[in-house]
């Protein structure tokens, strides 16, 4: 699955139209978002990239804490938290989106694994007012803070939590594979939305300790990307962001150690028409080797109807109503997942067998030349359409700068999958669909488990 | 830390924008095209629309329009439906055919260097669809599963029942894919007739969207599409006797907001949330009027900032956000309020919704401040919905499927910004009917029916999944 994020500056357009589609684009292409950047005395990391395309500005903050780095009783705070976040600081102690929708402001905040992210996309005349906004949560967030509003959004993260992951089709598998996949106490045990319980006991000294621990200068970079005066925007930056603290050095959990599950098999019930089935792996973590070649795998497998197990299961056997192959690609270690629902008047088993000789099939022989062609030239593609919006180049930057120290990482991203080979999908098809180490989950028809359920991104 | 903080800064003039130019032309056979030259990657997005959609199915065939467009990515005369989908995808190209309520459509996505190609699949698939039998079957199991999946849903399933309780079996009642039964009754002859009726240049019209050349694009189409004549398409194939009847006058016999407020539930013993849908059938579209109309919902639901958002959400916490719209259509309209809402409070949240809207109407009228807010966010977010490929291909798009009067895209400032409050909330009183609401509860009746009938709001009549009347305990999942 492409990643669902960021654009950027193509520098030599007409190159790489030329190199996206023949042999020589083996050659390191010449993709760039370039960007000024650099650190205020607090530690404020800043990242500019000017794009005069449209007039409209992108400002986004991604505070590098995450459901990962939570306390344990404490699952789903991280986004809570980040619900408080729209709810007004000591200089605007209102709802956060009054001041800029009215401009033309599209605003928003997600919260992952990883990080937490704030943006908000709007015309360029707005932009001073977004980052004095921002300053202002970052700076000022605690003496705005009252029980009533923490309660407040407790209630709606838990309908967030009913709406997305109960009364869902298949919600409740999520928790399932998380918890079966990675082992008690690693940082991905539990979903990011977390557990009516912990929600239930979160208190406004946890808000407290959780800003006062993550919630500084020195632990979010700042990105600006569009239409805008660099030196104008600078001495804004200066003024409203240079006076808050440099807070405590941040320690996000970067590295945990997780024993690849023993084979399981789990069944649930929910409240769906037609089973599902799920195979689901450990596997390489985001920019690891193997990462870029499950996703070319992904596509060999379920892209387009001529797909392997798209093919297979749904044109040829009719046993599928849908198939999906993913690499969930995270930092700490990702997920490779299956999941194939069955289609009416079929059964689990017939999915289950037909998966299973597709998947022996491609262990065995490995993709052909063609099919691992035609998925890199799908993932190529998707790196122009990643460069279509000031939010998209914004998360790009912001997500290469996360994972890779680097914001400019683009060229060295589309090489990853510029170098996948048939050998190299092979190879990674191997060491990681390994049935002594797969998670099965089927979800059968039936009434569903009571706290059984929800991750993925939750937005405010 | 300065002693005392800057204040928050006012924002300065708003930065000029203008709705790009577009060039129009035609191709031999009388098909129009739009051109917008834009971007500065090397892609090339474009639309073919077909005016005639679901609104047209036949009573009793509903979901043929979409399925006979679901059958052009199925396979040509020279292509299997697998050879197209290699071809496609070795080419990084992505042509899909579908249908809505009033249109059906061709979408394109492609490399610029690879237009030609791509558009040479794209009339393969246009002209020459095969409609093989064998296929037909195939995509019928598809589509049968999707139905059967869309139950699980309890936001689609409301939603459907919520317009089916509205127009009954007529325009907005009936599903553009269909239903089960009329899912089954569909033939493949019926599916050929449809295509060679629908998809013919008299009625269709591309929008294009790239950095490529008014010559470039003209000759290509040209190409491709300028030698598509329905007499082709006839000697292609057995067509029946009907006659071709290009787009078919929609259906608008439903009256506005009538009739007494009725709450109409479908079970789900047992749900964690209840899914609320409450409004009455609302005017037609009207190019003047429809500016006023948008306003004056955004006021009440139609952004995050709204009244019902900010009442239910952000001072209630009964749900993680709920929304209002009031949509104009050529042959109708709907307006509908709606929200998950948790189970607990399903009683009280109808009461929140209801005060909402009997409120704005009432004696709550839209403020100064708010006028000002929605309209300014209207204005100044029009250049974010200009961004990228798909950003002006969907704007040029659906103002060309809709076949909107020239200038209405450039216009869209001005008519935004001609609306005064009084027009926004004289719209409000004539579209809202706070004693005509129908009110959709999927939810848990044996927890929170009681609860409900208590509100006293009207009769209480059970419905299935597909909106047709039950008794309780014989419907539902």
């Amino acid at each position: 699955m492409p990643p669902s994020s960021a654009p950027f500056f193509c520098v030599a357009a007409c190159f790489l139209t030329v190199a996206l589609v023949t042999p020589a684009m083996a050659e390191n292409p010449a993709l760039s978002i370039p960007s000024t950047r650099y650190e205020l005395d607090n530690g404020l990391e800043v990242i500019l990239h000017e794009d005069r395309a449209t007039p409209i500005v992108h400002v986004e903050l991604w505070y590098h804490v995450g459901s990962k780095d939570e306390r344990a009783g404490r699952s789903g705070f991280a986004h809570l938290f980040e619900h408080l976040m729209f709810n007004g600081s000591l200089h605007w102690d209102s709802e956060y989106f009054t001041p800029l929708q009215p401009l033309g402001a599209r605003i928003n905040g997600t919260t992952s694994t990883e990080r937490t992210n704030y943006y908000e996309t709007l015309p360029s005349n707005a932009l001073e007012r977004a980052l004095w906004m921002e300053a202002d949560r970052m700076g000022f967030l605690l003496p705005a803070l009252t029980q009533r509003k923490l309660d407040n959004q407790r209630d709606v993260v838990r309908n967030e939590r009913r709406q997305n992951y109960e009364i869902a089709p298949y919600g409740s598998a999520r928790k399932v594979i998380v918890e079966n996949i990675w082992p008690e106490g690693h940082p991905y045990h539990h979903l990011t939305i977390g557990t009516h319980e912990d929600l239930e006991a979160a208190t406004l000294d946890d808000v407290r300790d959780f800003f006062n621990t993550w919630y500084s200068p020195n632990n979010a970079p700042l990105s600006v990307v569009g239409d805008f005066d660099v030196d104008e925007t600078r001495a804004w930056i200066a003024k409203y962001f240079g006076p808050i603290p440099r807070g405590p050095e941040a320690r996000p959990v970067r590295e945990a150690e997780a024993p690849l599950p023993k084979k399981q098999a789990v069944v649930i019930e929910d409240d769906v028409q037609l089973p599902r089935l799920y195979w689901v792996w450990q596997s390489p973590a985001f920019f690891e080797d193997g990462d870029a070649a499950l996703d070319v795998l992904s596509s060999v497998l379920t892209q387009g109807k001529v797909s392997r197990l798209r093919r297979r299961l749904v044109f040829e056997d009719q046993v599928a109503k849908d198939v999906s192959a993913a690499q969930y690609s995270a930092g700490l270690g990702s997920t490779y997942r299956i999941v194939a629902t069955v289609a009416e008047g079929h059964t689990v088993d017939e999915v289950r067998r037909a998966l299973d000789d597709e998947i022996q099939r491609i262990l065995a022989d490995g993709p052909t030349e063609e099919e691992v062609e035609r998925s890199k030239n799908q993932w190529r593609k998707s790196f122009y359409q990643r460069l279509e919006s000031v939010a998209g180049k914004s998360r790009m930057l912001q997500s290469y700068n996360h994972h890779t120290g680097s914001p400019d990482y683009v060229a060295q991203d589309l090489k990853r999958y510029v170098d996948v080979t048939v050998q190299s999908v092979s190879e990674w098809a191997r060491k990681v669909m390994n049935p002594e180490h797969r998670l099965e989950l089927v979800v059968r028809p039936g009434e569903p488990d009571a706290e059984v359920s929800g991750q993925g991104e939750a937005t405010p | 830390m300065p002693e005392v903080w800057p204040e928050m800064p006012e924002p300065g003039p708003p930065p000029s924008f203008q709705v790009p130019d577009a060039i129009s032309f035609t191709l031999s056979n009388g098909m129009p095209v739009t051109l917008v030259q834009t971007g500065k990657i090397p892609l090339v997005q474009a639309q073919m629309n077909v005016r005639t959609g679901s609104a047209a199915d036949p009573v009793g065939k509903e979901g043929l329009a979409s399925f006979s467009a679901d059958m052009l990515n199925e396979g040509t005369d020279s292509r299997s439906a697998l050879e197209l989908s290699a071809e496609l995808l070795t080419l990084a190209s992505s042509v899909y055919a579908g249908a809505d309520l009033e249109t059906a459509y061709l979408r394109l996505s492609c490399l610029e260097d690879k237009l030609d190609e791509t558009l040479s699949i794209a009339a393969d698939m246009v002209m020459r669809a095969s409609f093989d039998s064998a296929d037909v079957e195939r995509v019928r199991t598809e589509r049968r599963n999707a139905l059967i999946a869309a139950k699980d849903n309890l936001r689609r399933v409301g939603a459907r029942v919520f317009r089916r309780v509205l127009y009954g079996d007529q325009y907005l009642g009936r599903p553009t894919r269909g239903r089960q039964d009329s899912l089954e009754r569909i033939t493949p002859d019926d599916l050929v007739h449809w295509h060679a009726r629908a998809w013919v240049p008299e009625n269709a019209s591309w929008v294009i969207v790239g950095r490529i050349s008014p010559e470039d694009a003209r000759e290509l189409l040209e190409r491709h599409f300028g030698g598509w004549t329905a007499d082709h398409y006839q000697q292609h194939m057995a067509l029946d006797p009907e006659a071709h009847s290009g787009g078919v006058p929609s259906a608008a016999a439903v009256e506005v907001g009538v009739g007494e407020r009725t709450v109409y539930w479908v079970d789900r013993p047992g749900a964690e949330q209840s899914y609320l849908a409450i409004g009455h059938v609302a005017p037609a579209w009207d190019a003047e009027l429809q500016a006023a109309r948008v306003l004056g919902n955004m006021v009440l639901g139609g952004q995050f900032s709204s009244r019902l958002n900010l009442n239910l959400r952000e001072d209630k916490g009964y749900t993680y956000g709920a929304r209002s719209s009031v949509r104009g259509y050529p042959g109708g309209g709907l307006f509908m309020a709606s929200a998950s809402v948790k189970t607990t409070t399903t009683a009280a949240s109808i009461t929140e919704f209801l005060k909402e809207i009997d409120g704005i109407v009432g004696d709550s009228p839209i403020t100064g401040e708010e006028f000002v807010a929605v309209q300014g966010r209207l204005i100044q977010g029009q250049p974010a919905r200009y961004e990228g490929l798909s950003g002006v291909l969907g704007q040029f798009a659906s103002a060309d499927a809709l076949q909107r009067p020239e200038g209405w895209l450039s216009g869209y400032a001005d008519r935004i910004g001609g609306v005064v409050l009084a027009g926004a909330q004289e719209q409000l009183q004539s579209v809202l009917k706070p004693e005509s609401l129908a009110v959709v509860v999927v939810g848990d009746y044996e927890a929170v029916g009681a609860e409900v009938e208590a509100l006293g709001l009207g009769r209480l009549v059970f419905l299935d999944d597909d909106g047709a009347p039950v008794p309780l305990g014989s419907g539902g999942p």
